[in-house]
């Protein structure tokens, strides 16, 4: 049935995966099967326009419109960071419970918070960067040398001003 | 190569003829820009020969720019038929009850081809025959075709026609009903009454059902409280409008493009009783394309799917070469099948592939067998089998749908449809051919190609 341009036609996919690897069909054959895609094609699709984030927990969108997949990459702030840090590829499945203990500078947390802002519920640039610095604690990784924390201090005590 | 020879090269090599010196374009052009139309300047209209009438650009047009907008008042959605008293009068001044007595009875889309036909009909009183003039005359869908040729065409189409004809049958005898009882002294009322016939509301449907664009506009009115008015009538939502000038670009399946409402007042929710011109004067309807279009080249939008089956019995035209063009093939056919091959289904299985939504979607394109068709297989072959768990074959990284024995068991089945098609195609060869029979058989001879590829693998 017409319309034109009916966005119901569209159907949107979030599944999760990690970059450059074919992942197990298994979560992703349920989900696209009955849209009419190939899930092993759909699979091989992902991994290539994943070799960005090769070895990272990501979050990709697949929009289906005439049995066809767009595939987009969802940033995350863990993932973000991680890439940040620049470590060396490793093999997910000989080396477990990696330790992130890398440092990254201010200027890479405010380039991802701007890249998460509008996924952010902050009002201000400096929430959003209070929200990534969390997430840097929880990775694991220091901020221009110093725990994340006390970064988050500086910029409540307005020691440290973030810029729109 | 002299002057006269290079423009007559540049002129052979063109597929195309402007259009935009003909009388009723000129009329639409200036009455669009007089109404507030804003168009890009690089647009004209021009007749392919492969397409048709279409858009035209004659200067590079780049990714995000925008085609042209519309301010609401130019299109015709659900605020204009609100908005049109004489039209309410049709159903307001009533013998009958025909807001409860009909209620919830027709498609939004019966309801505006009707209000089409009544415009149509009032022709140079309203604001809008200056486009209806620019509207096609006929349509090239299969629904138009005659009896005797609809008895050999494919039945996914045949499927398709008797469903827009119900559909058409019932909300034109509601409409009848409608004007039979309708006790309006209005002069315009009573001619139309006597002058609505099955083939204008039969234009009318179809014009809509071509032409019509989505439009949201739930956030800009209030469409919850709709009591006592005509939107009682309609089972389904009002999202559809007709935009002029915009029905005239053309479809293509690769090109990407996206619509905006543009609302530059602070309007929300008003309420259907206090709709007027004025209100809407700011808001505008925006079309963006995000390809590349060279100079001199037509200008496309991606209507959405685009499946020959549905291009030709919803637009009546068709892509040759269309990779997404499918077999389907219904549940009770593929039960009935293997009846013949003494293999019946269990109840659990029937449960476990109707829980699982195996029976829908069952079909052969050119790349095999449709992921729940492989499915519904793999039930039929290794539900009972004691080293296979068949959910974890149906999900497991190990599927692709290639499987030689899957394909083998089906293939009778398969050569049954080849050959009824084929035959049906013989039959047709003889009759006299039109546009939209030419589609069909285009259709139906794809229908064999994709088969045939299908028992070669």
């Amino acid at each position: 049935m017409p319309p034109k341009f009916d966005p119901n036609e569209i159907k949107i996919v979030n599944l999760r995966c990690v970059g450059g690897e074919v992942g197990a069909t298994s979560s992703l054959a349920p989900k696209i099967g009955p849209l009419g895609l190939s899930p092993k094609k759909v699979g091989d699709d992902i991994a290539k326009a994943t070799s960005d984030w090769k070895g990272l927990k990501i979050t990709v969108q697949l929009i289906v419109q005439n049995r066809q997949a767009q595939i987009s990459v969802v940033p995350s702030a863990a993932a973000l960071i991680i890439r940040a840090l620049k470590e060396p590829p490793r093999d997910r499945k000989k080396q477990k419970n990696i330790k992130h203990n890398g440092n990254i500078t201010l200027e890479d947390v405010i380039t991802i918070a701007k890249t998460m802002k509008p996924r952010s519920m902050a009002r201000y640039l400096s929430g959003t960067v209070k929200e990534i610095l969390g997430t840097a604690q929880s990775v694991g990784c220091t901020v221009e040398g110093r725990p994340p924390h006390d970064l988050i201090n500086d910029i409540n005590s307005g020691a440290l001003t973030i810029d729109e | 190569m002299g002057r006269t020879r290079r423009k007559r090269n540049i002129r052979k090599a063109r597929d195309f003829c402007a259009c935009d010196d003909k009388e009723e374009i000129i009329q639409l052009n200036s009455w669009l820009s007089e109404n507030g139309m804003g168009r890009n300047d690089k647009l004209f209209l021009a007749v392919f020969h492969d397409t048709g009438r279409g858009v035209l650009t004659k200067r590079k047009i780049r990714s995000g720019e925008e085609l042209m907008n519309l301010p609401l008042n130019l299109t015709i959605n659900v605020t204009t038929i609100l908005m049109d008293k004489l039209f309410d009068k049709i159903f307001l001044e009533n013998s009958k009850r025909c807001l409860l007595e009909y209620k919830q009875s027709v498609s939004f889309q019966s309801l505006m081809a009707f209000y089409l036909a009544f415009i149509k009909f009032q022709s140079g009183k309203t604001k809008w025959h200056i486009y209806l003039e620019s509207l096609p005359k006929e349509y090239t869908v299969p629904y138009f075709l005659p009896n005797e040729m609809k008895q050999n065409i494919d039945s996914d189409i045949l499927t398709v026609i008797l469903k827009q004809k119900n559909i058409i049958d019932s909300s034109y005898s509601i409409f009848e009903n409608i004007l039979k009882n309708n006790v309006s002294k209005n002069n315009t009322i009573q001619d139309f009454k006597n002058s609505f016939t099955l083939a204008e509301y039969e234009w009318a449907y179809f014009t809509v059902n071509t032409r019509c664009v989505f439009m949201d506009l739930s956030k800009v009115i209030d469409l919850k409280n709709i009591e006592n008015s005509i939107l009682t009538l309609i089972s389904d939502n009002t999202k559809i409008s007709l935009c002029p000038y915009l029905d005239m670009i053309n479809h293509s399946p690769n090109a990407r493009n996206e619509t905006k409402l543009l609302v530059s007042k602070n309007i929300e929710n008003v309420s259907i009783s206090n709709l007027s011109e004025d209100l809407f004067s700011d808001v505008q309807f925006s079309i963006y394309t995000k390809n590349d279009f060279d100079p001199y080249t037509q200008v496309f939008i991606c209507y959405g799917d685009s499946h020959n089956l549905k291009l030709i019995t919803e637009y009546g035209f068709f892509l040759p070469a269309n990779d997404l063009d499918f077999v389907s093939f219904t549940f009770e056919e593929v039960v009935l099948f293997l009846k013949t091959k003494s293999i019946k289904l269990s109840q659990d299985q029937i449960s476990f592939i109707n829980n699982h939504g195996l029976c829908k979607d069952l079909y052969i394109d050119c790349k095999g067998l449709s992921y729940n068709f492989y499915g519904l297989l793999l039930v039929v072959k290794y539900y009972y089998d004691q080293s296979t768990d068949v959910s974890r074959l149906i999900y497991s990284a190990a599927i692709c749908s290639n499987d030689n024995n899957l394909n083998v068991m089906i293939a009778p089945m398969v050569r049954d449809k080849l050959e009824s098609v084929k035959e049906s195609l013989n039959k047709l060869s003889n009759v006299n051919k039109c546009v939209i029979l030419n589609n069909c058989v285009e259709l139906m001879c794809q229908y064999v190609r994709i088969l045939e590829k299908f028992i070669k693998c």
